[in-house]
Parts: C-alpha cells; structure tokens; sequence
C-alpha cells in the first residue's frame, strides 16, 4: 500500500517536473517519448514485482519448512521426556526457544537445556519488564537472560512460573542452594 | 513519541508541503515564460485565458531571479521528500529510503543531463544548489 502510494507521488512528482521544461517540439514527439517512458517504468515495476513475490514466496516456503521440522523435532521431544506440565514459547518454531515445565521430574528445560529444580536460586525483571534473568546454581554459567522485548506478558509469565519452581525448592526440605532472590510479583517497580 | 504526536507532526509537514507545491507552482505558472510544457497542457485543457488573466493581474510584480527560477525547483523537491516521508513514518525500510532519494537523484541528474544536451534545457548551477538546499531543509524538519 506504501509503496503503491509513494510510486503514485513519485510518477505525480516527475509529471510536474516533466511539464517545466522548455519543448518546442510538437506535442505528438512529447506522447511519444512519455510512451516509451512508460513502457520502460511498467517493465522495472514489473520486474521488481517479480523479485518481491518470488522472495517472499521463497521465505513462505522456508517458514513452512521450519514450522513442520520444528513440529517433529517437539514431538521426538515430547515421546522422550514427556508431555511438559507447562510451555511457555519465547520464540516460535525454535526448541531453544521454549520454556518447559515437567513438575514430577522436578526438571525445567530453558532455551534448550535441562535444568533441575533445585539449581533455580532466583529470577528478576530486567529493562522494564522486557526481559528476564533466572540465576543458576551453575559458577560456569550462573544466569540465563531471556529478551522479550515485544512483550512484557511474556516476562511476567516467565517470572511467575520461576518463582513458583523456587517456592516449590524453599517448600522441598532436600532441596539445597535456595537463595532469598525471589522477586515479589506484587511489586515489580523495584526490579527495573 | 506519542500517536497523538506523531498525526501533528504529520499534519504540519502536510501542510508544508501543500505550501511548498502551491507556492512553486504559483510562481511557475505566473512568473515563468509561457514556452514550458505546462502552458502546453493547459492550452489543451482550455484553461490559458484564466492562466493569462492571472498573469496580468500579478504583471506588475517583479521577483528575483533566485525566486522566479530556483526556488520553485527546490519548493518542488521538499514538498516530494515531505509527502514520501509521511506516506512512510518512523519505519526504517529501506525502501523509504529508495522513494525519497529517487526525486533528488532524478532532479539532480536532470540538471547534469542537461549540461551535456541529453535532455532539452538549460544547465544552471542554481538549481543544482537550490536541490541541495531542499535536502538540507528537508533532514532539519525531519530530525
């Protein structure tokens, strides 16, 4: 629609430019070359359209087939370690891009890893509740940051469900390594 | 910047572009020489005695030369870069970016087209300048 709308001023534009030149000429030589003009933008136009459609054809298809590997990737997933108790996506069609919960193994898988339980020690809001970083009871690589920058819902979403799996571990006398870092969802303002 | 922002910011470039394109195209069809295309045009269209009746109403006015030939080129040029950037907002694509250099490319390279008679009319650094200086009002309203 943009672009329609900027190549309908653009042609618009270069008529009023067209029509302040001198010509001296008879009107006929002026149609003629306005033809040949014409014949030559409808042929780049379509051209251009071509490549558009093509390319985003070709990314249609690319997007179908990801979506379907995805698809049978998750269920290999799921028939090895079962359906989770909970799934939160973070990005779509990516198996590092899920959160999932599975509360009878006291296991949660992070953007592609396992953690258990009891390695969950805290979790905050970062950059105004546009992302989240869950503390790891790991020295090599002790948080994992999630960005969620298009949506807050989705970082609130993540920062209940940790801190569910944290009150679970304070609740679970054999749980060890539990810190105190656990954020009050009542009040977010302090965690930006 | 809010939407509520952004419409009137939207609205006041609008307006000046619809200024910019009245005011050069006044200044054209009143002040220039009746042999450019457009006073063709309008001959065939029936409209010229209004076109003329005007002309000798304003006859008596006289503008500098930067005025009568420069300014409306540039006036022309700003009002395009105006329109183009409100069809496309605050988005970065880079076809926004192709649809507003187009005009200045084309204008400018009319001008350097004409210095070696490739197409008809007079190659006047002026204009070349007054191009240049749309592009520098242009940024300075956008930013």
């Amino acid at each position: 629609m943009k672009s329609c709308l900027s190549i309908f001023v653009a042609i618009s534009f270069v008529i009023m430019g067209i029509a302040t030149i001198f010509w001296d000429k008879p009107m006929s030589t002026f149609i003629a070359v306005l033809v040949v003009i014409a014949v030559i933008v409808i042929i780049i136009s379509f051209i251009y359209y071509y490549q558009q459609t093509s390319a985003e054809m070709g990314w249609k298809q690319t997007k179908v087939n990801l979506e379907h590997f995805f698809e049978e990737e998750y269920a290999s997933f799921k028939s090895q370690n079962g359906i989770p108790d909970k799934e939160i996506i973070v990005k779509p069609s990516k198996m590092d891009g899920l959160i999932l919960v599975y509360n009878a193994k006291q296991r949660i898988y992070i953007l592609g890893t396992f953690y258990k339980f009891k390695d969950i020690i805290g979790v905050q809001l970062i950059d105004q509740a546009k992302g989240v970083i869950i503390n790891i009871n790991k020295v090599e690589s002790p948080i994992i940051r999630i960005s969620t920058p298009m949506n807050s819902d989705l970082a609130y979403e993540i920062l209940g469900t940790i801190n569910v799996i944290i009150s679970k571990n304070k609740q679970n006398p054999n749980s060890k390594n539990i810190s105190s870092n656990v954020v009050d969802l009542t009040d977010f303002s302090d965690h930006k | 910047m809010s939407k509520n922002n952004n419409f009137g910011v939207d609205i006041a470039k609008a307006s000046f572009s619809l200024a910019s394109l009245i005011i050069g195209s006044s200044i054209y069809l009143l002040f220039r020489d009746k042999d450019l295309l457009i006073f063709k045009w309008l001959d065939c269209l029936k409209l010229m005695p209004l076109i003329n009746k005007l002309r000798n109403q304003y006859s008596d006015i006289h503008i500098f030369y930067c005025v009568k030939y420069n300014l409306p080129a540039s006036l022309w040029l700003l009002s395009y870069m105006l329109i183009i950037d409100i069809i496309w907002g605050e988005t970065n694509k880079n076809l926004k970016k192709y649809f507003i250099l187009l005009m200045p490319i084309l204008s400018i390279l009319s001008e350097f087209m004409q210095m070696v008679k490739i197409l008809p009319g007079t190659f006047d650094i002026l204009d070349v300048l007054s191009y240049c200086l749309a592009i520098i009002i242009f940024i300075i309203i956008v930013k």
